[in-house]
């Protein structure tokens, strides 16, 4: 019968990961669908992916057009912003309304030099894409070894 | 149950932890209005191209599913979405024109045009004098 507590850490160690478990279902689900708990932490999500040659910036923006959204870059620092606005169509009555109205900055700092003259930014099927070239000095470099 | 350890996890680019990220189910929002002719729907499906979008009506059931695929470009600095099936489904009411549904994709909103029937239209009945 004592047995159970002989295993303490076992069982310590068991209960821990269940926990962690929990928490990260948790983070998944917020992170997944922002409308569980009314209203996403960050918007619009975006991911920042690195070719080597260049970086690339997606940004998940249903319903925005390239007229509701300014990208700069000053420096290293790149800004959007906007403003999502739903508006329902005139004359109807509201069933349901989900779908949130934003208005967003996000800024980042580049951690490469960029070819500012270069940077493009596209919208396709809601999602904003921006291309940022790399200066050559910050592109990766392969550096040949020498028999000697 | 992940049995990954936590250094191999922390990094997004390792291949073990890519191959074990479960694709995301993701039902998205939807907005639902209604004025006498139709129920107009929409829905913020952003990432995915009009083909890869469906729409199924049958026996009052209205299901929309569409699949986003992953990213290919480079390797992942931050990831904030990623690939997902996108499901949402609704009982709509009876009295609508099954045939007469019309929806469009435009800018990662879909549009559903769900037309009410004749038969549950309202009508305007004229009082004639006698």
């Amino acid at each position: 019968m004592f047995s159970v507590y002989n295993d303490w850490d076992r069982h310590f160690a068991d209960l821990r990961q269940q926990m962690t478990n929990l928490l990260e279902e948790f983070d998944g689900e917020w992170t997944a669908n922002p409308s569980v708990f009314g209203g996403a932490k960050t918007w619009p999500r975006m991911n920042v992916a690195d070719t080597g040659e260049r970086l690339v910036l997606s940004a998940e923006v249903p319903g925005l057009t390239n007229r509701d959204i300014q990208v700069s870059l000053e420096h290293d620092v790149l800004t959007l912003a906007g403003e999502r606005k739903i508006e329902g169509p005139s004359g109807y009555s509201v069933h349901r309304q989900e779908r949130q109205g934003f208005k967003f900055v996000r800024s980042f700092s580049l951690p490469a030099k960029i070819d500012a003259e270069k940077v493009s930014a596209t919208v396709t099927n809601g999602i904003l894409t921006i291309v940022l070239p790399k200066t050559p000095e910050a592109q990766p470099k392969r550096i040949e070894v020498r028999a000697s | 149950m992940k049995k990954t350890n936590d250094l191999a996890r922390r990094d997004p680019n390792h291949s073990a932890v890519r191959a074990e990220q479960p694709r995301a189910t993701i039902s998205p929002p939807v907005d639902v209005y209604e004025n006498v002719d139709e129920l107009l729907m929409y829905a913020d499906i952003p990432g995915v191209s009009r083909d890869e979008v469906a729409l199924h009506f049958a026996n009052n059931q209205l299901t929309i599913e569409a699949q986003r695929k992953p990213s290919d470009q480079g390797k992942l600095l931050a990831s904030e979405y990623g690939a997902a099936d996108f499901v949402r489904s609704f009982s709509v009411p009876p009295g609508l024109d099954a045939d007469k549904v019309t929806a469009e994709f435009r800018d990662g909103v879909l549009c559903i045009h769900l037309p009410k029937s004749a038969a549950v239209k309202p009508r305007q009945i004229q009082v004639r004098g006698g």
